[in-house]
């Protein structure tokens, strides 16, 4: 029996999904006793279809493509019987914040992981950015070229991915909900303090980790204040949480 | 009500401006942990037991609001009692049993009149008499109230054997005395439930409860766990200590372990009970977490939960929350400019605190904004003056004065202002005693019992203690020494040979109250400045040495053994009554302690408005029958109250 539901675990694994007439022809006797098995085991069962569950397909989907239309979705997920069904799974998905909805190279809805979108904070920083490296460019147009910073810096330079990178292995090896952010960048060597404290920053953008105030009762050493990035109010951030 | 002067959250406020979504998690775990209390002692009490949940945040991000919308979202079905750790004071379990007591006495809601006792009590019945006991809690109560003597003691008997025959570690005879409150004369309830709440009682209230001495020690875990029992009925306790940063005493982790200690016997032994914690995350994970020992981290920090900060979406609904309590609100994003919203949106990091102080600042404008640090301190300490004062007025209203543990803790925090050393004498748990030593040393006592035999036993330690070093007995004078107290009044008489017996004043009580709770809201970063900072708490302890002039006060010149020009309480001056009869003074008469702010704003409701200049004119004419405390603050002395 645990020879058989392991070849038919393989199976739907290796196609997405398969009819259950088929996947269970000559087994009429022990459906129920099977069909639940292949539920213990991570597989979900449709009106026809016993398939890999559609969350999972869709997260897979999106992971190796970085975007997926939501348009003709349905045809991509293997054993969708209903379009109700899928759109069920992808609302599930953006409520959770797994994925969410972005406008695509296209222009078209597609669906990307949440850390792939630029979030509303930077949206609504970006928008008078735009606006005003728009006029500018456009000012530059009649006159002459526009300096480097007064255009490339109101875009915000591209993110540092190694530097973030560094940063999250380093989060993610000190463990714990609450990590000291002193102990996080004194352990980057390689970037000045001024690109750590950015990279920090576009990483909370991003909803990977978030930033907190110094809460201390003057505990912070001042050595330890110095690695930490601050608010442009000058508030002490020494805290991060790891949020995925 | 303008939302935007309520900067740090009132955790007892019916009127809560919430946006749902921010904070959930931790409401929504504290919640669960309540709900799977409530009625498990029916379903299954053997497997009843007790949560802890500790919940860590940066200051201003919202766990004191937490508290507050809990209240609103559970109604009667818990019942909320809030501690906050008293500066140089231990933990310990009659602190909780006392303040859990005085919790019960407040009502579910501030416009109905059931209290949360009525609600556990009354639910505990109706489990008894076959029900879950959740339903109509109230209208159990109201019946049984109906019934004669003989068939309320019947009800009565059979609820205890109820509880017997399920719990066997309920407290039987303290449990009797709670259940007979709801239906006794309001003097002996108010007695009773100070005896409940391990308090000393005089002996005239004693004998109204039948009863020779106070709790004793030994009684009072028992009672505890009774009360997590048998509130799990219908309102479980939910037990939460705030601001436990204020714990935190440089290198000595006394009170530290102290609370560990306590928490972890609650948590083992006091079932039904919903424990919860909150405090800065940067001191706990610095301070409080490496002093643990693994037994006590693995209770305390069982389940942790962070406050976070607001989404963009989140901040978008407070501002738009906020301004709707306004009476003549615009669309979103006023108050602030389209500009302002920009930066907010876009900031890293955003608490509501934050986000409320600058919607106040663009609601007031530039001008209007305090910007001198000192002057934002005096507004500060103004308000704070009044709420002690409301305070110690409760206090005296309820209990003859202000409790000892407060008391001694306020006296406290004057001392650790000064250079003196200062060395806690007492046991373990009644810090009320110190030496502290100057040029010389000398011993302070807060002498605030009630009963005459611990005020006696009292001054005989103090007696004792004295032979060596000049002594310093404090009571409030609200607490005059009966002449029918023989003993006490000999022991008196010698305790003034050698020593100084100091009678403090009301408003030198509301003083040092609100010089208590500064401190703490300090430590606790819950002072800010008009950018939303927090004001350092060693610039505070400053300023209320240099502009309180807390050093020079007559009251700490005395407890230091300095001159002071008043060797004798002062007399109290009347003031001229044809002075009282201009509106400010006359008001003034009725308040008492008022700021030249609060008189302004009563003469404006009552029609009758005056400029800041002419309140102060009308209040100057008084002489020195008027203190002022500050600037801004002024006392009348022997008003007529």
């Amino acid at each position: 029996m645990e020879e058989l539901v392991e070849a038919l675990v393989e199976r739907v694994r290796g196609e997405g999904a398969v009819r259950t007439a088929i996947l269970l022809e000559g087994h009429d006797e022990a459906r129920p006793e099977l069909l639940e098995a292949l539920a213990r085991r991570g597989l979900e069962r449709g009106e026809k279809h016993v398939r890999v569950p559609l969350g999972e397909q869709l997260a897979l989907l999106v992971s190796s493509l970085g975007e997926v239309p939501e348009k003709g979705l349905r045809k991509r997920l293997a054993g969708a019987e209903s379009a109700d069904e899928v759109n069920h799974v992808v609302e599930v998905a953006v409520t959770e914040a797994k994925l969410t909805r972005a406008i695509g190279n296209a222009g078209a809805v597609v669906l990307v992981q949440a850390a792939d979108v630029v979030d509303e904070a930077t949206t609504a920083k970006l928008a008078p950015a735009v606006e005003e490296a728009h006029r500018r460019l456009k000012a530059s147009a009649r006159r002459s070229l526009p300096l480097r910073r007064t255009v490339l810096e109101l875009l915000g330079q591209p993110a540092n991915r190694d530097l973030e990178a560094q940063l999250l292995a380093r989060i993610q090896a000190l463990r714990g909900p609450l990590v000291s952010v002193a102990q996080v960048v004194e352990a980057i060597e390689s970037a000045p303090l001024e690109s750590i404290h950015t990279a920090l920053l576009e990483l909370a953008s991003a909803g990977r980790i978030e930033l907190r105030p110094e809460s201390g009762v003057g505990s912070l050493s001042e050595d330890e204040a110095r690695l930490c990035p601050r608010t442009p109010d000058g508030v002490c951030l020494s805290y991060l949480r790891p949020l995925r | 009500m303008n939302p935007f002067d309520l900067e740090h959250a009132d955790p007892w406020t019916g009127d809560l401006v919430d946006v749902d979504s921010l904070n959930q998690e931790a409401s929504d775990t504290i919640k669960d942990a309540v709900l799977a209390v409530r009625g498990h002692s029916v379903e299954q009490p053997d497997s009843l037991r007790a949560h802890s949940i500790l919940v860590l945040g940066p200051a201003g991000a919202g766990k004191t609001h937490l508290f507050a919308r809990l209240r609103r979202s559970l109604g009667p079905r818990a019942a909320f009692v809030l501690l906050r750790p008293e500066l140089g004071a231990v933990a310990h379990p009659r602190q909780v049993l006392a303040m859990t007591m005085e919790a019960l006495r407040r009502k579910v809601f501030a416009e109905g009149d059931q209290r949360q006792l009525d609600i556990v009590v009354g639910a505990l019945f109706g489990a008894a008499r076959g029900g879950t006991g959740q339903r109509f809690p109230h209208m159990v109560l109201e019946e049984l109230g109906n019934l004669d003597e003989a068939a309320r003691e019947e009800a009565l008997e059979e609820t205890l054997i109820f509880i017997e025959n399920h719990f066997e570690e309920a407290e039987l005879g303290w449990l009797e005395t709670l259940l007979r409150t709801p239906f006794m004369r309001r003097p002996t309830q108010r007695a009773a439930l100070s005896w409940l709440a391990g308090l000393e009682l005089n002996a005239r209230e004693l004998k109204r409860v039948g009863y020779t001495e106070r709790l004793s020690e030994e009684r009072i875990l028992p009672a505890l766990r009774t009360l997590g029992i048998i509130a799990s009925f219908g309102a479980p306790i939910l037990l939460v200590f705030d601001q436990l940063e204020n714990l935190v005493d440089g290198e000595d982790t006394t009170r530290v372990l102290a609370h560990a200690h306590l928490v972890a016997e609650l948590f083992d032994t006091v079932r039904g009970m919903v424990v919860v914690q909150m405090a800065l995350d940067g001191v706990w994970q610095r301070h409080v977490s490496p002093a643990l020992t693994e037994a006590q981290r693995s209770r305390l920090e069982r389940k942790l939960c962070f406050t976070r900060m607001p989404t963009t979406d989140e901040r978008q609904a407070l501002v738009t929350a906020w301004a709707a309590k306004l009476s003549e609100p615009e669309p979103f994003p006023w108050p602030l400019s389209p500009e302002d919203w920009t930066r907010i949106a876009g900031a890293a990091v955003m608490t509501p605190r934050m986000l409320m102080k600058a919607c106040r600042d663009a609601l007031l404008g530039e001008s209007e904004v305090a910007s001198d640090p000192g002057q934002h301190l005096q507004e500060l300490w103004a308000d704070g003056l009044e709420r002690a004062q409301a305070a110690v007025e409760r206090a005296a209203k309820e209990y003859g004065g202000v409790p000892l543990d407060r008391l001694a803790s306020a006296i406290w925090a004057l001392l650790a202002l000064t250079d003196a050393e200062v060395e806690a004498t007492s046991g373990r748990h009644d810090r009320h005693q110190w030496e502290v030593t100057t040029d010389e040393k000398r011993l302070i006592f807060v002498l605030q019992q009630t009963h005459h035999t611990s005020v006696a036993a009292a001054l005989r330690r103090a007696i004792e203690r004295g032979k060596k070093h000049p002594v310093i007995i404090l009571r409030e004078r609200s607490m005059p020494i009966p002449s029918g107290w023989k003993a006490v009044n000999e022991l008196r008489q010698e305790v003034l040979r050698t020593g100084v017996w100091i009678d403090l004043e009301l408003s030198r009580v509301q003083e040092l109250i609100a010089l208590h709770d500064f401190l703490a809201a300090a430590r606790s970063q819950d002072l800010t400045l008009d950018d939303g900072t927090p004001v350092p708490a060693e610039m505070v302890r400053a300023w209320l040495r240099d502009e309180v002039g807390a050093l020079t006060w007559p009251l700490s010149k005395r407890l230091l053994g300095q001159p002071t020009d008043e060797a004798s309480p002062p007399a109290h001056t009347e003031p001229p009554l044809e002075a009282l009869k201009d509106e400010a003074p006359a008001l003034l008469a009725e308040l008492g302690l008022a700021s030249l702010e609060r008189l302004m704003r009563e003469l404006r409701a009552v029609g009758t408005p005056q400029s800041r200049q002419q309140v102060r004119r009308s209040l100057e004419a008084l002489g020195d029958a008027v203190t002022w405390l500050s600037p801004e603050l002024v006392y009348l002395r022997g008003a007529p109250r």
